[in-house]
Protein backbone atom coordinates (compact mmCIF):
# COMPACT_ATOMS: atom_id res chain seq x y z
CA UNK A 1 0.00 0.00 0.00
CA UNK A 2 0.95 3.60 -0.53
CA UNK A 3 0.76 6.09 2.31
CA UNK A 4 1.14 9.86 2.18
CA UNK A 5 3.57 11.68 4.44
CA UNK A 6 0.68 12.13 6.87
CA UNK A 7 -0.21 8.45 6.86
CA UNK A 8 -3.26 8.62 4.63
CA UNK A 9 -3.82 5.54 2.53
CA UNK A 10 -3.35 6.60 -1.08
CA UNK A 11 -3.61 3.11 -2.50
CA UNK A 12 -4.10 -0.36 -1.09
CA UNK A 13 -4.21 -3.59 -3.05
CA UNK A 14 -6.59 -6.41 -2.18
CA UNK A 15 -4.33 -7.94 0.42
CA UNK A 16 -3.63 -4.59 2.02
CA UNK A 17 -7.33 -3.81 2.07
CA UNK A 18 -7.90 -7.03 3.94
CA UNK A 19 -5.32 -5.93 6.49
CA UNK A 20 -6.98 -2.58 6.88
CA UNK A 21 -10.26 -4.14 7.97
CA UNK A 22 -8.81 -7.07 9.86
CA UNK A 23 -9.16 -5.38 13.21
CA UNK A 24 -12.17 -5.39 15.58
CA UNK A 25 -15.41 -4.21 13.98
CA UNK A 26 -13.74 -3.86 10.62
CA UNK A 27 -11.09 -1.40 11.74
CA UNK A 28 -7.39 -1.63 10.90
CA UNK A 29 -6.66 -2.87 14.42
CA UNK A 30 -4.20 -0.03 14.96
CA UNK A 31 -2.09 -0.83 11.86
CA UNK A 32 -1.87 2.69 10.37
CA UNK A 33 -1.32 4.44 13.72
CA UNK A 34 1.49 1.97 14.37
CA UNK A 35 3.07 2.65 10.97
CA UNK A 36 2.98 6.45 11.07
CA UNK A 37 5.77 6.93 13.69
CA UNK A 38 8.06 4.85 11.49
CA UNK A 39 7.42 6.75 8.29
CA UNK A 40 10.16 9.33 8.91
CA UNK A 41 13.17 7.16 8.02
CA UNK A 42 11.22 5.67 5.11
CA UNK A 43 10.42 9.05 3.59
CA UNK A 44 13.99 10.33 3.88
CA UNK A 45 15.48 7.78 1.51
CA UNK A 46 14.67 5.63 -1.47
CA UNK A 47 16.58 2.79 0.14
CA UNK A 48 14.33 -0.16 0.96
CA UNK A 49 14.35 -0.76 4.69
CA UNK A 50 12.55 -3.31 6.85
CA UNK A 51 9.59 -2.08 8.83
CA UNK A 52 7.93 -4.09 11.54
CA UNK A 53 4.61 -3.22 13.07
CA UNK A 54 3.59 -4.92 16.26
CA UNK A 55 -0.12 -5.33 16.82
CA UNK A 56 -2.08 -7.27 19.41
CA UNK A 57 -2.54 -10.04 16.88
CA UNK A 58 1.17 -10.27 16.16
CA UNK A 59 3.88 -8.66 14.06
CA UNK A 60 3.47 -7.53 10.48
CA UNK A 61 6.54 -7.04 8.33
CA UNK A 62 6.93 -4.72 5.37
CA UNK A 63 9.65 -3.59 3.07
CA UNK A 64 9.32 0.17 2.81
CA UNK A 65 10.78 2.87 0.63
CA UNK A 66 10.12 6.42 -0.54
CA UNK A 67 8.23 7.10 -3.73
CA UNK A 68 7.85 10.49 -5.40
CA UNK A 69 4.32 11.77 -4.89
CA UNK A 70 4.16 13.42 -8.28
CA UNK A 71 3.71 10.05 -9.97
CA UNK A 72 0.20 9.87 -8.53
CA UNK A 73 -0.54 13.54 -8.34
CA UNK A 74 0.15 13.68 -4.62
CA UNK A 75 1.99 16.57 -3.02
CA UNK A 76 5.19 15.58 -1.29
CA UNK A 77 6.51 12.07 -1.04
CA UNK A 78 4.80 8.78 -0.35
CA UNK A 79 5.83 5.65 1.44
CA UNK A 80 5.47 2.35 -0.37
CA UNK A 81 4.87 -0.54 2.01
CA UNK A 82 5.38 -3.96 0.51
CA UNK A 83 4.22 -6.83 2.67
CA UNK A 84 6.80 -9.52 2.19
CA UNK A 85 7.14 -12.11 4.90
CA UNK A 86 9.58 -14.25 2.95
CA UNK A 87 12.53 -12.78 4.79
CA UNK A 88 10.82 -13.43 8.10
CA UNK A 89 9.94 -16.96 7.07
CA UNK A 90 13.53 -17.52 5.96
CA UNK A 91 14.87 -16.24 9.24
CA UNK A 92 12.41 -18.36 11.24
CA UNK A 93 13.42 -21.38 9.20
CA UNK A 94 17.08 -20.68 9.88
CA UNK A 95 16.37 -20.25 13.57
CA UNK A 96 14.50 -23.54 13.61
CA UNK A 97 17.30 -25.22 11.69
CA UNK A 98 19.85 -23.92 14.15
CA UNK A 99 17.68 -25.02 17.05
CA UNK A 100 17.37 -28.49 15.55
CA UNK A 101 21.14 -28.62 15.05
CA UNK A 102 21.60 -27.51 18.64
CA UNK A 103 19.15 -30.13 19.88
CA UNK A 104 20.94 -32.80 17.86
CA UNK A 105 24.24 -31.67 19.31
CA UNK A 106 22.85 -31.77 22.83
CA UNK A 107 21.29 -35.16 22.15
CA UNK A 108 24.60 -36.53 20.89
CA UNK A 109 26.30 -35.10 23.93
CA UNK A 110 23.66 -36.60 26.22
CA UNK A 111 23.98 -39.97 24.47
CA UNK A 112 27.71 -39.77 24.96
CA UNK A 113 27.25 -38.90 28.60
CA UNK A 114 24.70 -41.70 28.97
CA UNK A 115 27.14 -44.17 27.43
CA UNK A 116 29.90 -42.95 29.74
CA UNK A 117 27.56 -43.34 32.70
CA UNK A 118 26.60 -46.86 31.57
CA UNK A 119 30.25 -47.78 31.24
CA UNK A 120 30.98 -46.30 34.63
CA UNK A 121 28.00 -48.09 36.15
CA UNK A 122 29.18 -51.38 34.67
CA UNK A 123 32.65 -50.76 36.06
CA UNK A 124 31.25 -49.94 39.49
CA UNK A 125 29.01 -52.99 39.38
CA UNK A 126 32.01 -55.16 38.57
CA UNK A 127 33.89 -53.61 41.48
CA UNK A 128 31.03 -54.31 43.85
CA UNK A 129 30.24 -57.83 42.67
CA UNK A 130 33.77 -59.08 42.05
CA UNK A 131 36.43 -60.14 44.49
CA UNK A 132 39.46 -58.02 43.61
CA UNK A 133 42.10 -60.64 44.40
CA UNK A 134 40.64 -63.64 42.63
CA UNK A 135 38.26 -62.01 40.12
CA UNK A 136 35.58 -64.41 41.33
CA UNK A 137 32.10 -63.26 42.26
CA UNK A 138 31.48 -62.03 45.81
CA UNK A 139 29.36 -63.96 48.30
CA UNK A 140 26.60 -61.37 48.15
CA UNK A 141 26.41 -61.58 44.38
CA UNK A 142 26.36 -65.39 44.59
CA UNK A 143 23.33 -65.26 46.90
CA UNK A 144 21.60 -62.86 44.48
CA UNK A 145 22.37 -65.05 41.46
CA UNK A 146 21.15 -68.25 43.13
CA UNK A 147 17.97 -66.57 44.36
CA UNK A 148 17.27 -65.25 40.87
CA UNK A 149 17.89 -68.68 39.34
CA UNK A 150 15.51 -70.37 41.77
CA UNK A 151 12.82 -67.73 41.19
CA UNK A 152 13.11 -68.07 37.44
CA UNK A 153 12.06 -71.72 37.58
CA UNK A 154 15.26 -73.71 37.71
CA UNK A 155 14.35 -77.35 38.26
CA UNK A 156 17.61 -78.63 39.71
CA UNK A 157 21.00 -77.38 40.79
CA UNK A 158 23.75 -77.74 43.34
CA UNK A 159 25.43 -75.35 45.76
CA UNK A 160 29.02 -76.36 46.51
CA UNK A 161 31.03 -74.94 49.36
CA UNK A 162 34.82 -75.44 49.44
CA UNK A 163 37.38 -74.65 52.13
CA UNK A 164 41.14 -74.76 51.53
CA UNK A 165 43.12 -77.18 53.68
CA UNK A 166 46.59 -76.06 54.80
CA UNK A 167 46.09 -72.46 53.79
CA UNK A 168 46.78 -71.10 57.27
CA UNK A 169 50.09 -72.96 57.36
CA UNK A 170 51.17 -71.34 54.10
CA UNK A 171 50.42 -67.91 55.50
CA UNK A 172 52.26 -68.72 58.72
CA UNK A 173 55.28 -70.16 56.91
CA UNK A 174 55.68 -67.86 53.92
CA UNK A 175 53.62 -64.80 54.76
CA UNK A 176 50.42 -63.32 53.40
CA UNK A 177 51.90 -62.58 49.99
CA UNK A 178 52.24 -66.34 49.51
CA UNK A 179 48.68 -66.84 50.65
CA UNK A 180 47.47 -64.19 48.23
CA UNK A 181 49.38 -65.87 45.39
CA UNK A 182 47.63 -69.16 46.17
CA UNK A 183 44.21 -67.53 46.24
CA UNK A 184 44.88 -65.65 43.02
CA UNK A 185 46.01 -68.71 41.08
CA UNK A 186 43.23 -70.89 42.51
CA UNK A 187 40.72 -68.26 41.54
CA UNK A 188 42.07 -68.17 38.00
CA UNK A 189 41.75 -71.94 37.65
CA UNK A 190 38.22 -71.93 38.98
CA UNK A 191 37.24 -69.29 36.45
CA UNK A 192 38.75 -71.30 33.60
CA UNK A 193 36.71 -74.35 34.56
CA UNK A 194 33.40 -72.58 34.99
CA UNK A 195 30.45 -73.04 32.63
CA UNK A 196 28.74 -69.91 31.45
CA UNK A 197 25.65 -70.39 33.63
CA UNK A 198 27.58 -71.36 36.73
CA UNK A 199 28.67 -68.93 39.41
CA UNK A 200 32.03 -69.22 41.16
CA UNK A 201 32.53 -67.08 44.25
CA UNK A 202 34.97 -66.33 47.00
CA UNK A 203 32.87 -66.19 50.17
CA UNK A 204 35.54 -65.98 52.85
CA UNK A 205 39.28 -65.73 53.42
CA UNK A 206 39.99 -69.17 51.98
CA UNK A 207 36.42 -70.27 51.30
CA UNK A 208 34.79 -70.66 47.92
CA UNK A 209 31.30 -71.47 46.72
CA UNK A 210 29.82 -72.58 43.42
CA UNK A 211 26.33 -72.67 41.98
CA UNK A 212 25.97 -75.34 39.33
CA UNK A 213 22.68 -75.15 37.43
CA UNK A 214 20.70 -78.10 36.02
CA UNK A 215 22.67 -80.91 37.67
CA UNK A 216 21.81 -83.76 40.02
CA UNK A 217 23.82 -85.01 42.99
CA UNK A 218 25.94 -87.41 40.94
CA UNK A 219 27.05 -84.81 38.47
CA UNK A 220 27.60 -82.28 41.22
CA UNK A 221 29.88 -84.76 42.96
CA UNK A 222 31.92 -85.29 39.78
CA UNK A 223 32.22 -81.56 39.35
CA UNK A 224 33.39 -81.20 42.94
CA UNK A 225 36.14 -83.78 42.31
CA UNK A 226 37.24 -81.90 39.20
CA UNK A 227 37.36 -78.62 41.05
CA UNK A 228 39.32 -80.22 43.86
CA UNK A 229 41.93 -81.45 41.37
CA UNK A 230 42.32 -77.92 40.04
CA UNK A 231 42.65 -76.43 43.51
CA UNK A 232 45.19 -79.02 44.65
CA UNK A 233 47.55 -78.46 41.69
CA UNK A 234 50.78 -76.89 42.98
CA UNK A 235 50.97 -73.13 42.90
CA UNK A 236 54.27 -71.66 41.74
CA UNK A 237 55.55 -68.83 43.93
CA UNK A 238 58.80 -66.89 44.18
CA UNK A 239 60.06 -66.12 47.69
CA UNK A 240 61.45 -62.74 48.71
CA UNK A 241 65.01 -63.98 48.16
CA UNK A 242 64.19 -65.06 44.63
CA UNK A 243 63.77 -68.77 45.30
CA UNK A 244 60.97 -70.48 43.39
CA UNK A 245 58.85 -72.86 45.39
CA UNK A 246 55.62 -74.73 45.00
CA UNK A 247 52.74 -74.20 47.38
CA UNK A 248 50.09 -76.86 47.76
CA UNK A 249 46.68 -76.70 49.40
CA UNK A 250 43.87 -79.22 49.66
CA UNK A 251 40.12 -78.60 49.44
CA UNK A 252 37.20 -79.89 51.50
CA UNK A 253 33.82 -79.78 49.77
CA UNK A 254 30.19 -79.74 50.86
CA UNK A 255 27.35 -80.19 48.35
CA UNK A 256 23.68 -79.20 48.75
CA UNK A 257 21.26 -80.12 45.99
CA UNK A 258 18.17 -78.20 44.95
CA UNK A 259 15.36 -78.86 45.66
CA UNK A 260 16.11 -81.84 47.90
CA UNK A 261 18.30 -80.05 50.44
CA UNK A 262 16.54 -76.71 50.54
CA UNK A 263 14.14 -74.39 48.77
CA UNK A 264 16.17 -71.20 48.99
CA UNK A 265 19.76 -70.03 49.17
CA UNK A 266 19.91 -69.84 52.97
CA UNK A 267 18.74 -73.41 53.43
CA UNK A 268 21.08 -74.75 50.74
CA UNK A 269 24.02 -72.81 52.20
CA UNK A 270 23.44 -74.23 55.66
CA UNK A 271 23.48 -77.78 54.30
CA UNK A 272 26.50 -77.23 52.08
CA UNK A 273 28.41 -75.58 54.90
CA UNK A 274 27.70 -78.38 57.32
CA UNK A 275 28.72 -81.05 54.81
CA UNK A 276 31.88 -79.16 54.03
CA UNK A 277 32.94 -79.21 57.65
CA UNK A 278 32.10 -82.92 57.83
CA UNK A 279 34.31 -83.50 54.81
CA UNK A 280 37.10 -81.43 56.31
CA UNK A 281 36.94 -83.41 59.55
CA UNK A 282 36.92 -86.71 57.69
CA UNK A 283 39.88 -85.71 55.52
CA UNK A 284 41.86 -84.55 58.54
CA UNK A 285 41.19 -87.84 60.30
CA UNK A 286 42.22 -89.77 57.21
CA UNK A 287 45.39 -87.73 56.88
CA UNK A 288 46.28 -88.30 60.54
CA UNK A 289 45.65 -92.02 60.18
CA UNK A 290 47.89 -92.14 57.09
CA UNK A 291 50.65 -90.20 58.83
CA UNK A 292 50.66 -92.60 61.80
CA UNK A 293 51.10 -95.52 59.45
CA UNK B 1 62.65 4.37 25.23
CA UNK B 2 59.92 1.84 25.43
CA UNK B 3 60.40 -1.06 23.07
CA UNK B 4 57.10 -1.08 21.14
CA UNK B 5 57.71 -4.53 19.67
CA UNK B 6 58.21 -6.24 23.01
CA UNK B 7 55.30 -4.34 24.55
CA UNK B 8 52.93 -6.06 22.15
CA UNK B 9 51.12 -9.04 23.58
CA UNK B 10 51.37 -12.36 21.83
CA UNK B 11 47.70 -12.01 20.84
CA UNK B 12 48.44 -8.70 19.14
CA UNK B 13 51.38 -10.20 17.32
CA UNK B 14 49.00 -12.84 16.03
CA UNK B 15 46.77 -10.07 14.62
CA UNK B 16 44.21 -9.81 17.43
CA UNK B 17 43.46 -6.15 18.06
CA UNK B 18 40.43 -4.27 19.28
CA UNK B 19 39.79 -2.82 15.85
CA UNK B 20 40.25 -6.14 14.15
CA UNK B 21 37.93 -7.84 16.60
CA UNK B 22 35.09 -5.38 16.05
CA UNK B 23 35.63 -5.35 12.30
CA UNK B 24 35.40 -9.14 12.36
CA UNK B 25 32.21 -8.93 14.35
CA UNK B 26 30.61 -6.53 11.90
CA UNK B 27 31.66 -8.71 8.99
CA UNK B 28 30.22 -11.82 10.63
CA UNK B 29 26.97 -10.04 11.50
CA UNK B 30 26.56 -8.93 7.92
CA UNK B 31 27.36 -12.41 6.67
CA UNK B 32 24.88 -13.97 9.08
CA UNK B 33 22.17 -11.52 8.02
CA UNK B 34 22.79 -12.21 4.33
CA UNK B 35 22.67 -15.93 4.96
CA UNK B 36 19.52 -15.85 7.07
CA UNK B 37 17.33 -13.25 5.37
CA UNK B 38 19.00 -12.73 1.99
CA UNK B 39 21.15 -10.02 0.52
CA UNK B 40 18.38 -7.58 -0.27
CA UNK B 41 16.87 -7.62 3.20
CA UNK B 42 20.27 -7.63 4.85
CA UNK B 43 21.17 -4.52 2.89
CA UNK B 44 18.01 -2.92 4.25
CA UNK B 45 19.08 -3.54 7.83
CA UNK B 46 22.58 -2.24 7.15
CA UNK B 47 20.99 0.79 5.51
CA UNK B 48 19.00 1.51 8.68
CA UNK B 49 22.19 1.47 10.68
CA UNK B 50 24.03 3.59 8.09
CA UNK B 51 21.21 6.11 8.09
CA UNK B 52 21.34 6.57 11.85
CA UNK B 53 25.11 6.78 11.86
CA UNK B 54 24.97 9.27 9.00
CA UNK B 55 22.72 11.50 11.10
CA UNK B 56 25.10 11.27 14.04
CA UNK B 57 28.12 12.01 11.86
CA UNK B 58 26.35 14.95 10.23
CA UNK B 59 25.80 16.43 13.67
CA UNK B 60 29.41 15.70 14.61
CA UNK B 61 30.92 17.46 11.61
CA UNK B 62 28.43 20.33 11.89
CA UNK B 63 29.97 21.09 15.26
CA UNK B 64 33.60 20.89 14.11
CA UNK B 65 35.41 24.04 12.98
CA UNK B 66 37.06 23.66 9.61
CA UNK B 67 34.31 21.57 8.06
CA UNK B 68 31.82 23.83 6.32
CA UNK B 69 29.18 22.40 4.02
CA UNK B 70 28.80 25.26 1.57
CA UNK B 71 30.29 23.75 -1.56
CA UNK B 72 30.50 20.32 -3.16
CA UNK B 73 34.20 20.25 -2.27
CA UNK B 74 33.25 20.83 1.36
CA UNK B 75 30.95 17.78 1.28
CA UNK B 76 33.67 15.77 -0.39
CA UNK B 77 36.22 16.81 2.21
CA UNK B 78 33.96 15.62 5.02
CA UNK B 79 33.45 12.24 3.36
CA UNK B 80 37.17 11.76 2.75
CA UNK B 81 38.04 12.84 6.27
CA UNK B 82 35.47 10.48 7.72
CA UNK B 83 36.92 7.54 5.80
CA UNK B 84 40.47 8.46 6.82
CA UNK B 85 39.44 8.52 10.46
CA UNK B 86 38.30 4.91 10.19
CA UNK B 87 41.33 3.72 8.22
CA UNK B 88 39.84 3.89 4.75
CA UNK B 89 41.64 5.65 1.89
CA UNK B 90 39.00 7.35 -0.22
CA UNK B 91 40.09 9.92 -2.75
CA UNK B 92 37.88 12.66 -4.18
CA UNK B 93 38.40 12.27 -7.91
CA UNK B 94 35.79 14.71 -9.17
CA UNK B 95 33.79 17.52 -7.58
CA UNK B 96 31.22 19.56 -9.56
CA UNK B 97 27.93 21.26 -8.76
CA UNK B 98 26.19 18.13 -9.98
CA UNK B 99 28.20 15.35 -8.43
CA UNK B 100 31.15 14.02 -6.51
CA UNK B 101 33.09 10.89 -7.40
CA UNK B 102 35.15 8.99 -4.85
CA UNK B 103 37.45 6.03 -5.36
CA UNK B 104 39.45 3.88 -3.00
CA UNK B 105 41.57 0.75 -3.03
CA UNK B 106 41.32 -0.02 0.66
CA UNK B 107 38.10 -0.62 2.56
CA UNK B 108 37.81 0.19 6.27
CA UNK B 109 36.45 -3.32 6.76
CA UNK B 110 39.48 -4.79 5.07
CA UNK B 111 39.20 -8.29 3.66
CA UNK B 112 36.05 -8.89 5.68
CA UNK B 113 34.01 -6.98 3.13
CA UNK B 114 34.75 -9.47 0.35
CA UNK B 115 31.60 -11.37 -0.50
CA UNK B 116 29.49 -9.17 1.77
CA UNK B 117 28.03 -6.48 -0.49
CA UNK B 118 25.41 -5.54 2.11
CA UNK B 119 28.16 -3.65 3.92
CA UNK B 120 28.38 -1.24 1.00
CA UNK B 121 25.07 0.16 2.22
CA UNK B 122 27.00 1.66 5.11
CA UNK B 123 28.95 3.91 2.76
CA UNK B 124 25.87 4.55 0.65
CA UNK B 125 23.76 5.66 3.59
CA UNK B 126 26.44 7.53 5.51
CA UNK B 127 27.54 9.55 2.45
CA UNK B 128 23.95 10.05 1.34
CA UNK B 129 22.77 11.18 4.76
CA UNK B 130 25.66 13.58 5.30
CA UNK B 131 25.20 15.15 1.87
CA UNK B 132 21.39 15.28 2.05
CA UNK B 133 21.41 16.84 5.51
CA UNK B 134 23.76 19.51 4.22
CA UNK B 135 22.20 20.27 0.83
CA UNK B 136 18.68 18.82 1.00
CA UNK B 137 19.24 16.09 -1.57
CA UNK B 138 21.76 13.38 -2.47
CA UNK B 139 21.87 10.34 -4.66
CA UNK B 140 24.49 7.61 -4.11
CA UNK B 141 25.49 4.92 -6.56
CA UNK B 142 28.29 2.46 -5.83
CA UNK B 143 29.37 1.53 -9.35
CA UNK B 144 32.33 -0.60 -8.28
CA UNK B 145 33.03 -2.29 -4.97
CA UNK B 146 35.69 -4.50 -3.45
CA UNK B 147 32.84 -6.41 -1.83
CA UNK B 148 31.55 -7.38 -5.27
CA UNK B 149 34.98 -8.44 -6.44
CA UNK B 150 36.22 -5.27 -8.11
CA UNK B 151 39.71 -4.01 -7.61
CA UNK B 152 38.47 -0.77 -6.07
CA UNK B 153 35.38 1.04 -4.81
CA UNK B 154 33.88 3.84 -6.91
CA UNK B 155 31.12 5.92 -5.35
CA UNK B 156 29.11 8.50 -7.28
CA UNK B 157 27.41 11.07 -5.06
CA UNK B 158 24.84 13.08 -7.05
CA UNK B 159 23.91 16.47 -5.65
CA UNK B 160 21.00 17.24 -7.96
CA UNK B 161 17.98 15.13 -8.89
CA UNK B 162 18.41 13.26 -12.14
CA UNK B 163 15.75 10.79 -13.24
CA UNK B 164 18.15 9.09 -15.62
CA UNK B 165 20.77 8.42 -12.98
CA UNK B 166 21.14 5.25 -10.89
CA UNK B 167 21.41 5.17 -7.15
CA UNK B 168 19.59 5.56 -3.87
CA UNK B 169 18.15 8.96 -3.08
CA UNK B 170 18.35 10.80 0.20
CA UNK B 171 16.36 13.79 1.43
CA UNK B 172 16.75 16.06 4.38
Amino acid sequence: MLLSEQGDVVYANERAQALLIAGPEGTDGGLIPAIIPQLGPVLRSSVTIPLRVTLKTGSVWFKAWRVAGGSLGVDGAMAMLFGDSSGVLRSRFMVLRNEVANIEHLRARDLNVAQQLRTEAQHLRRLVTTDQLTSLTTGQELRRSVTKALQSGTKTGALLFADLDGFKEINDTHGHSAGDAVLEQVGQRLLEHKRSDDVSARVGGDEFAFWIADVDAAIATRIAHRLRRQIERPVSWRTSDGQRTELVVGASFGIACYPQDGADYAALADVADARMYTNKRDRKALHSHSARR
Amino acid sequence: MKDTVSSQTEAERQGLTREGFFADMIGELAGALEEVIGLEDAAGFVAMVGNRMGDDLSDLYAGLPGFPTETPEDIGRICVDLKEKISGTFTLDEATEDRLIFTNCDCPFGKRVEGRPSLCMMTTNVFGRIAANATGYARVHVSESIAAGHARCRVELGLKPDDSANGHEFFR
